[in-house]
């Protein structure tokens, strides 16, 4: 039972992670989160937390097959998450809209970026 | 760079696009082994199981005149007993039993997955000289440059590495997937082209072993023994028989510590000097191993033992990283899907071609685009329509079917060799329909391949009972081919008032580089 439990984790980790890092971007955070409904989180923390997801991601893929095929299955696993993710984003970006929510804030600092909008992005 | 990656990419794409399908598909060749012969889908072989009792008076009856013979075990994937030896009339013979009972099971009359798509895949079939071999591999040296020139073209890969617009003009779109396929598979797509010339490396470098073995009579064969390990000794010509093959097989376990053999060949069996050679199976490592131990066949005493060098050990690492020989069914997935986003990254590159120079070849009075776009339909859909048709065919044809001198094999390769070049022909009568015609052909034929396969099995719904899961997947990949045919096949049609729209000559400067 652990084994496909690891996989479904670490397939589901790096999804997650490549949400993350698409939500830091403007272009992508917009198409997701309405601007009107809350601040878009600092990026920085957002490709932080991306990164603790895809590191979760190779711990479970090493976890369930060792040293070996581990880091194979991992980056295989990344190869097919974040073409998924991108397709989410193209055609169901609202699947991702509770996730922005969650993340979202309400710190006025960060207001700045959303009036400035499209043109920032990266 | 740009000009670099056109070029290459629309010259040899045709070949990269059918190695990288058959490639994907042999990733399931086993698979399609047993779907394409039915007789062959066996429960697993049991587990005491003997080959004292199961193969031995078999061999000593078919192959009793031959020099020697090889036994392929049972596995998972492979649940028959395959003899290989030289027959009475002294030509190679290869027969299939079933391991439990021992019953020779009836020639299936296919070159399946492992015999057609395999080999179509490293050598396009083509024999004479090694030239699909070297076909080949100067596509996938072209690869490797399209993967690099690619990405240093490609000016933006982190801001758009998330980037896909399914719904701007085909062009834009096109391209969107092809820099995705090609950033987000970039590692698997660049390690399977590289690995895939290292394993060839005694054909693209075939001279190489004079350079360290100059001095031994030949060079190629003392280089072949030390890399990949050989043993024999002369005959005594005095008459010998067998010890038990079980206990060298025992024997070869322990000395691997659990390392299981998955091939047994017995050198001159009825000999005083015979030698019996076992392999062991690479299922549990991602290499592919040239572990071999070779016993005296009369008295089980080992003879020799090899295992590979450590330059060769990291070659059997890389050729294992491409083999996918060992068990793991998520990776193996994995690599389907990933072969396939490989297909969509070329025929992506095509339609971009296409569709950036359509309108100004159009006004020039270029045929480029024609010929390109017949070629690309072609290679495109024209191969996986007669891949497809190559499954029905299969499912068709009686077993003893023969036709003007030909064998059953050959005629459903040649239903597959006349579907493609027709495919071509009908590019390029019908440009504006090929796309949308040919999609429909691939989802009618891999539905119809469906069907003969459960009124000609009959056992059909108990497959799913008991357990065979080739057959099984095999028919839902097929389904889920035809809706995805389907689908494109619509958006094709649909596509069609956007592409006239974008010969007006309000063309984006952006998009016609290269």
């Amino acid at each position: 039972m652990a084994d496909p439990l690891l996989l479904i984790v670490a397939a589901g980790a790096a999804y997650l992670g490549f949400a993350l890092f698409a939500l830091s971007q403007s272009r992508h955070w917009q198409q997701v989160a309405p601007s009107h409904v809350a601040q878009p989180p600092q990026k920085k923390a957002l490709r932080l937390l991306g990164s603790l997801a895809l590191a979760l991601s190779l711990s479970c893929a090493c976890l369930r097959d060792g040293p070996a095929f581990g880091p194979v299955l991992w980056l295989l696993l990344l190869s097919v998450a974040a073409p998924l993710l991108v397709f989410t984003l193209s055609w169901r970006p609202h699947w991702l809209r509770r996730l922005a929510q969650r993340l979202a804030t309400s710190d006025p600092r960060h207001s700045e970026s959303i009036k400035r909008g499209p043109m920032q992005r990266g | 760079m740009g000009w670099l990656h056109t070029w290459a990419g629309v010259v040899l794409g045709s070949v990269m696009f059918a190695m990288f399908w058959m490639g994907s598909l042999s990733v399931f060749d086993r698979e399609i082994d047993r779907w394409m012969m039915p007789a062959t889908r066996l429960a697993a072989a049991p587990a005491d199981f003997s080959l004292d009792r199961s193969v031995l008076p078999i061999a000593q009856e078919l192959a009793a005149a031959s020099p020697q013979w090889g036994i392929s075990l049972p596995t998972e994937r492979t649940p028959v007993l395959r003899l290989n030896y030289v027959g009475a009339d002294k030509q190679r013979a290869r027969r299939d039993f079933d391991p439990t009972t021992g019953a020779l099971i009836a020639d299936q009359g296919t070159l399946g997955g492992t015999g057609f798509i395999y080999p179509f895949h490293y050598m396009l079939h083509i024999k004479w000289r090694q030239l699909g071999y070297w076909i080949v591999g100067v596509a996938a040296m072209a690869m490797l440059v399209l993967l690099v020139s690619g990405v240093i073209i490609h000016k933006k890969i982190f801001t758009d590495f998330f980037l896909f617009r399914p719904k701007k003009q085909l062009q834009r779109a096109s391209l969107d997937l092809h820099n995705l396929t090609g950033v987000l598979g970039l590692p698997f797509h660049f390690v399977m082209v590289l690995s895939g010339l290292i394993i060839f490396m005694g054909i693209y470098f075939p001279t190489a072993p004079l350079a360290t073995y100059a001095d031994t009579p030949d060079a190629k064969k003392a280089f072949s023994g030390d890399a990949y390990g050989r043993y024999n000794r002369d005959k005594a010509n005095q008459p010998g028989s067998l010890a038990s093959l079980d206990g060298m097989v025992a024997s070869a376990e322990q000395q691997w510590q659990g390392g299981r053999p998955f091939f047994v060949r017995v050198i001159n069996p009825a000999d005083a000097n015979s030698v019996v050679e076992v392999r062991r199976s690479s299922a549990s490592d991602i290499m592919v191993n040239l572990d071999q131990i070779y016993f005296d066949g009369t008295t089980g005493a080992v003879l020799s033992r090899f295992e590979a060098a450590p330059v060769m050990t990291v070659q059997r690492f890389i050729s294992g990283l491409h083999l996918v020989q060992f068990k793991h069914w998520a990776l193996r997935w994995i690599y389907f899907v990933l072969g396939l986003s490989g297909c969509v990254m070329i025929a992506t590159g095509f339609i971009f071609w296409l569709e950036a120079r359509r309108a100004s070849h159009a006004k020039k009075g270029l045929k480029g685009v024609r010929i390109v776009e017949a070629l690309t339909v072609g290679s495109v859909t024209g191969i996986i329509a007669s891949t497809a048709m190559f499954f029905v065919a299969n499912r068709l044809l009686p077993l003893d079917a023969q036709w003007l001198g030909y064998e059953r094999p050959q005629l459903e390769t040649g239903a597959f060799y006349l579907l493609w070049l027709a495919s071509f022909a009908h590019a390029a009568l019908r440009p504006r329909r090929a796309w949308r015609e040919q999609t429909a052909a691939i989802a009618v034929l891999a539905v119809l391949a469906v069907l003969l396969d459960a009124l000609t099995t009959h056992d059909h719904l108990s497959t799913v009972m008991r357990g065979q899961w080739a057959a099984v997947g095999m028919d839902g990949v097929l389904l889920l081919a035809a809706v995805i045919a389907a689908f494109a096949g619509r958006h094709m049609a649909q596509r069609k008032p956007v592409l006239r729209a974008v010969r007006s000559p309000s063309r984006n400067p952006e998009l016609e580089h290269g």
